[in-house]
């Protein structure tokens, strides 16, 4: 099952901040500068990166609620629906769906977890209505929810059984591709392991295909096939998971997996360390945008931003020195 | 975390006990009045209450031409309430609507509204009221209309207000990801959630608006003779005032515990409801 | 903050030429300007020289161009001075409910959930829930008809003022308690009026120095709302207490339907409030070092 389902060139998404003097421009924060991504059917691609970096900017450009400022998004092989067809959104909507960080904030809190999830398919009138109710149940059932959790409001459940609540909602009219904000962010670790155990069966009984956007590399190591690092608005590397791990390229990806700690503390590994504060992005460095947090920076990397260059087939990185860098420095 | 179900304070009970007999006064007025409120008596005019002298047949006293007190401040509650509630109606529908469509619409719209918002909030209403009762006559309806226009702002800033972080809001970003069209997102979701706040607004708003239609007929401008007015009572009553004080101070007293209780009560939903929420 | 004060002069410029507008439709739309400001029996060649002096008879564009103009100059056989009688009004009223609300919401912030501040929140609930008229006739019932202590109506001595100003003052007076009340309640509660009384200042500094200043602010917004209040409020007591001011001018000119009158009293109080509700919103700009300082956060 290969093809492309999902395919963003040259994404860039601006927003204007407030005006702080009187006169002068209004200062522009480059949340997203300029990103190529590719996504797979049936395939888990993950978005990694630390707050700022602009991970969830793009994923809400690519489940098609936030209008790119520049750059095209095709899933399907078609241009993302306008925010203003409605008719066209709603067709999208059955195939493409978003899961979100705040699950308290993504359900409303006056109406039962069955209500809401039933609510689906009466928007894009799915099934015989008779049947709906009966359609929802079984629904949170194949998220391991018990059918009396229906007539329960978002409250009364613990957090792990409301993000389950939340795929369920997004799975009900059965999508092709969803695209997961931070899911497990907010939940403790037993919880997220049950909660990853549903998404990974979910994925192998209907082929669905993720985008996992997160800021923690345990996770994302244990749910993906191919994993794209941000920094900054920036992609800086792609490649498949193991490959990631193994043999990471970019000093910031190497600086993320140096800083996941291990299990054994008798292993020595090589740190790479980071230097500097994180800068704010609406001041952005010049050149490559990691130049001031890293060890390795040379003149070229303060005034020419790197393009993004395959190393191997499927390992993209955006580094002056990347293939110069031995592995351990 | 369930919700506590605190205990009703005593004075909101009897305030609410009140209300509730205000409403009844009001529905059954036909069955209640002794006599009608325009019938007259010239034999036993300027009789007092029955505590202050006077006789069981007329408990309240009579007026000038005798007609019963009881009957008239019974119709009097009839009409005031009717006014008042029609009125309230009126104001929280078109404000809930104007603050709607302005948050819904942004730029210009909303601009242009929230300035008649403001000027509606600056200027007191009852001139307003005045000014439109000189330029159009006194009709009931025309009347009704702009006792309903008192406080329109208040709904509409607050809708446009709780619309605007509504539409921010996980829900509503979330049902709208999953294909909802607006209509379903504004009246499935929104605004059942901001309906409780509203009707707040309407229980703080109602004293104002009894206060306003009893202002304007107690100034000779609002209900019209035959028809009574709890208001038009305590303005015949003013010139008596030294011979036939319950003529005036009755209907004012009905006035003030009706207002009084709406205040209490409406003070307490609010608390009760969301601490924050602004006056 | 140039830019706010910008602003905001523009929106309470464009509310009084939204109301200058709103009162030339509601004419238009009440018929035949000429005939109606005009006394019943004037005879028609009469009313067409009006009209003519006027320039009724010019588009509808034209005439509201030069309705802006006129109003500009006050110019409507009423003239500005005229309006003084309404600033009075104003005038006098505020500073006594001021003393009177103010003091008492910070008595019972002080001490709070005490009889002292039973009392005065029950006053204050009291108060703003009685009708001003109905209040005022209850007064002259006792104090003008039992105790014959003051009179009941005209406005020739301080006796005559002692209760038409009290009615006026208690309903506002008791929503300004409350309001105090809670701001205090709320400043007091904030960590940096613990400090100054852990710093060892006498408990009456605590409050004059740090607590009034900050919940000023808040009150100051609710002195600007109730600034209209008042002038509606005055409108009823003037008829109740028979005082000769700018409320029972305009009453009797609805009454009489005296458009003129109205039109102009209208106008004059209604461009007085926006004026006046600016200048409030100003202070209250100026007040709050966090609006003043253009947003950035100052703790």
């Amino acid at each position: 099952m290969t093809g492309v389902l999902l395919e963003a060139t040259g994404l860039t998404r601006n927003f204007t901040a407030r005006r702080t003097t009187l006169f002068g421009p209004r200062p522009v924060v480059h949340a997203v500068d300029g990103g190529d991504l590719a996504l797979a059917v049936g395939e888990t691609l993950g978005l990694v990166g630390e707050s700022g970096s602009g991970k969830s900017t793009v994923g809400r450009m690519l489940a098609g609620i936030l209008p790119p400022s520049a750059g095209k998004v095709r899933f399907e092989g078609r241009p993302l629906a306008d925010c203003r067809d409605m008719a066209a959104r709603r067709a999208q909507a059955r195939r493409l769906q978003l899961v979100f960080q705040d699950t308290l904030g993504a359900l409303n809190p006056r109406l039962t977890v069955g209500r809401q999830v039933r609510e689906v398919l009466d928007i894009h009138a799915i099934g015989p209505e008779a049947g709906r109710d009966t359609a929802a149940v079984a629904a949170l059932a194949q998220v391991g929810l018990d059918g009396d959790l229906f007539h329960r409001f978002p409250h009364e459940i613990s957090g792990g059984q409301r993000q389950r609540v939340v795929i369920a909602r997004a799975l009900v009219c059965e999508p092709v591709l969803l695209v997961c904000d931070e899911p497990v962010s907010a939940l403790d670790v037993s919880v997220q392991a049950q909660v990853i155990a549903v998404l990974q069966a979910l994925q192998a009984a209907r082929g669905l295909a993720y985008l996992f956007i997160s800021h923690d590399l345990r996770v994302v190591r244990q749910v993906c096939d191919r994993i794209a690092v941000m920094y900054l608005g920036r992609i800086v590397e792609q490649a498949p998971r193991d490959v990631l791990f193994a043999a990471p390229r970019h000093p910031y990806t190497r600086a993320l997996i140096d800083a996941v700690p291990v299990n054994d503390p008798r292993r020595r590994r090589p740190r790479l360390r980071l230097s500097d504060e994180p800068p704010s992005p609406l001041a952005p460095p010049a050149g490559c945008r990691f130049h001031p947090r890293c060890a390795h920076a040379v003149t070229r990397c303060t005034v020419e931003a790197p393009l993004p260059r395959a190393l191997a087939p499927g390992h993209v990185v955006s580094c002056h020195l990347a293939g110069d860098l031995a592995q351990a420095a | 975390m369930g919700r506590r179900r605190a205990a009703i304070p005593p004075a909101i009970l009897v305030a609410l006990a009140w209300l509730a007999a205000m409403v009844l006064v009001a529905v059954l007025a036909d069955a209640l009045a002794p006599h009608h409120y325009t019938t007259q008596n010239l034999r036993a005019r300027l009789q007092p209450p029955m505590f202050w002298g006077g006789s069981w047949a007329y408990p309240l006293g009579t007026d000038s031409i005798g007609r019963d007190m009881l009957s008239r401040v019974i119709y009097g509650i009839r009409f005031s309430i009717l006014i008042a509630v029609l009125g309230t109606l009126i104001g929280a529908v078109l404000g809930t609507v104007l603050g709607a469509i302005a948050a819904h619409r942004r730029g210009l719209v909303e601009e242009a509204t929230m300035m008649m918002v403001d000027f509606q909030a600056a200027v007191p209403f009852i001139i307003l009221a005045l000014a439109a009762l000189a330029f159009f006559g006194n009709n009931f309806w025309l009347f009704v209309l702009i006792v309903g226009l008192d406080g329109w702002e208040r709904y509409a800033r607050l809708t446009r207000g709780l619309v605007l972080s509504a539409q921010d809001s996980g829900y509503a970003v979330a049902i709208r990801t999953l294909g909802a069209g607006p209509v379903r997102v504004y009246a499935g979701h929104i605004l059942p959630n901001i309906a409780s706040a509203l009707v707040v607004q309407m229980t703080l708003n109602f004293p104002g608006t009894i206060l306003l239609e009893t202002s304007l007929s107690f100034l000779g401008l609002g209900i019209q003779p035959p028809l009574t007015s709890l208001g038009l009572l305590l303005a015949s009553g003013r010139a008596l005032l030294l011979n036939a004080w319950w003529i005036a101070v009755l209907p004012g007293v009905v006035i003030f515990l009706t207002t009084l209780s709406m205040s209490l009560v409406g003070d307490w939903l609010r608390d009760r409801l969301d601490p924050t929420l602004s006056h | 903050m140039l830019r706010l004060i910008i602003v905001k002069t523009l929106r309470a410029l464009l509310t009084v030429l939204m109301c200058v507008t709103l009162v030339f439709v509601a004419l238009r739309l009440s018929g035949d300007p000429a005939e109606t400001l005009l006394p019943e029996n004037t005879p028609p060649d009469a009313v067409a020289e009006y009209r003519a002096m006027w320039g009724l008879d010019a588009p509808l564009p034209v005439q509201y161009v030069r309705y802006l103009a006129a109003a500009l100059r006050g110019d409507f056989g009423i003239s500005f001075a005229d309006n003084r009688p309404a600033l009075d009004v104003v005038l006098e009223r505020v500073p006594a409910t001021l003393l009177i609300g103010v003091p008492l919401g910070i008595v019972a912030a002080i001490r709070r959930n005490t009889a002292v501040d039973r009392a005065v929140m029950a006053f204050a609930v009291f108060g703003y829930s009685t009708p001003n008229y109905f209040l005022g006739i209850l007064l002259i019932l006792l104090f003008a008809m039992q105790l014959r202590w003051l009179p009941s109506s005209g406005s020739e001595t301080w006796q005559h003022m002692v209760m038409p100003v009290f009615t006026l003052g208690t309903a506002a007076a008791g929503t300004l308690a409350r309001f105090t009340r809670t701001a205090m309640l709320e400043v007091m509660g904030h960590g940096f009026i613990r400090t100054a009384r852990g710093k060892g200042a006498p408990p009456g500094y605590a409050i004059l120095r740090h607590a009034l200043p900050n919940a000023a602010i808040p009150v100051v917004t609710v002195i600007g709302f109730q600034i209209g209040g008042l002038v509606g409020g005055a409108l009823v007591t003037e008829s109740v207490f028979a005082w000769p001011g700018v409320g029972r001018l305009l009453v009797n000119a609805v009454s009489g339907r005296d458009l003129a009158v109205v039109q102009t009293v209208v106008l004059l109080v209604a461009s007085t409030m926006v004026v006046a509700n600016y200048l409030v919103d100003l202070a209250y700009g100026l007040l709050d070092p966090r609006i003043r300082g253009g947003g950035r956060r100052v703790w």
